[in-house]
């Protein structure tokens, strides 16, 4: 199965890792800011940090809607942060799956990406029992990473 | 050796520089500091800003202790590593960080019973001197019911086509 892992550069992309027992032995492909550390990622389609460079934002969707039309993952996974927004919405109109994992750093209070993928998303994880109230029915906690 | 990350943030973490860079001045123990956004001169540590993330796992792995801010990246390598942490969330009074998220997270291990989290950094050099036995802060198994989780969504996908 085709696995796509979008995450941003740093402590997401360390988190997203931790799930590697999940992809590693599927054909997997990573979505992520362009950074020193995801330049040695194995396959991974490079972006513009469109939270730092705003005005890259449009190309980036454009970038985002031909990987995924090319790759054509039966899944995503994200650990955000932002990157995810765009790329679940456009993973909805081509009927991907989604998942989304909410970080670790969020224990009370959830993430703007969060709210904002929620509805999108196929199934949704939190970290945290006490995250749970501030979703509705669909987030899950099955553990995390800390 | 003492390493001290403060993280890839872009607020400085001044209190804790400034602290272990002077408990620096009195112990016999290499520290080194990763200062991230500060431009604080540090005088009795080895210190840089950055870094990439192959030096700092090498550092995580030459050292005894890694003191750090409450950031899940250093946490989880520091978790991999197995190595004894001490903790010092960032506080938004402080200018140190924009919410108090980081107070959450150490808020929730001290419920696991670890005492290695310094809120008020005169606190500090006593947790270090005393060199008491360091407990685990982090649980293993708790990762292995997201990773089943994750697994069955797969297997599922994997039945339906």
């Amino acid at each position: 199965m085709k696995i796509g892992l979008v995450c941003s550069h740093g402590g997401h992309l360390t988190e997203i890792t931790e799930f590697s027992e999940i992809y590693r032995y599927h054909d997997f492909f990573f979505i992520t800011y362009k950074s020193e550390r995801t330049l040695k990622l194995q396959k991974a389609y490079l972006i513009e940090n469109f939270a730092e460079k705003p005005f890259t934002l449009f190309l980036n969707i454009l970038k985002i809607l031909r990987v995924l039309m090319l790759e054509r993952p039966r899944i995503l996974i994200s650990t955000g942060a932002e990157i995810a927004i765009p790329t679940f919405f456009i993973a909805k109109l081509l009927g991907i799956k989604t998942v989304y994992i909410e970080s670790c750093a969020r224990v009370r209070s959830p993430s703007i990406t969060g709210l904002l993928v929620y509805r999108i998303s196929d199934y949704f994880f939190v970290q945290w029992k006490d995250l749970l109230p501030s979703y509705g029915k669909k987030a899950k906690f099955a553990g995390g990473l800390l | 050796m003492i390493l001290v990350i403060t993280g890839f943030g872009y607020h400085p973490f001044d209190r804790l520089i400034l602290a272990m860079d002077d408990i620096a001045s009195r112990i016999d123990e290499k520290v080194v500091i990763q200062k991230g956004a500060s431009s604080t001169n540090v005088r009795n540590a080895i210190s840089f800003n950055w870094g990439c993330h192959d030096l700092i796992m090498k550092y995580i792995n030459e050292a005894r202790l890694i003191i750090c801010h409450a950031g899940i990246g250093i946490l989880l390598d520091c978790k991999k590593a197995g190595k004894n942490v001490i903790i010092v969330p960032r506080k938004k009074e402080f200018g140190e960080i924009t919410g108090n998220h980081q107070l959450e997270i150490t808020d929730t291990l001290k419920k696991r019973g670890t005492i290695n989290i310094v809120e008020e950094i005169e606190n500090l050099e006593q947790l270090i001197n005393n060199n008491i036995v360091y407990e685990k802060i982090f649980i293993d198994d708790n990762k292995s019911l997201l990773l089943k989780a994750l697994k069955d969504i797969l297997i599922g996908l994997e039945k339906e086509h």
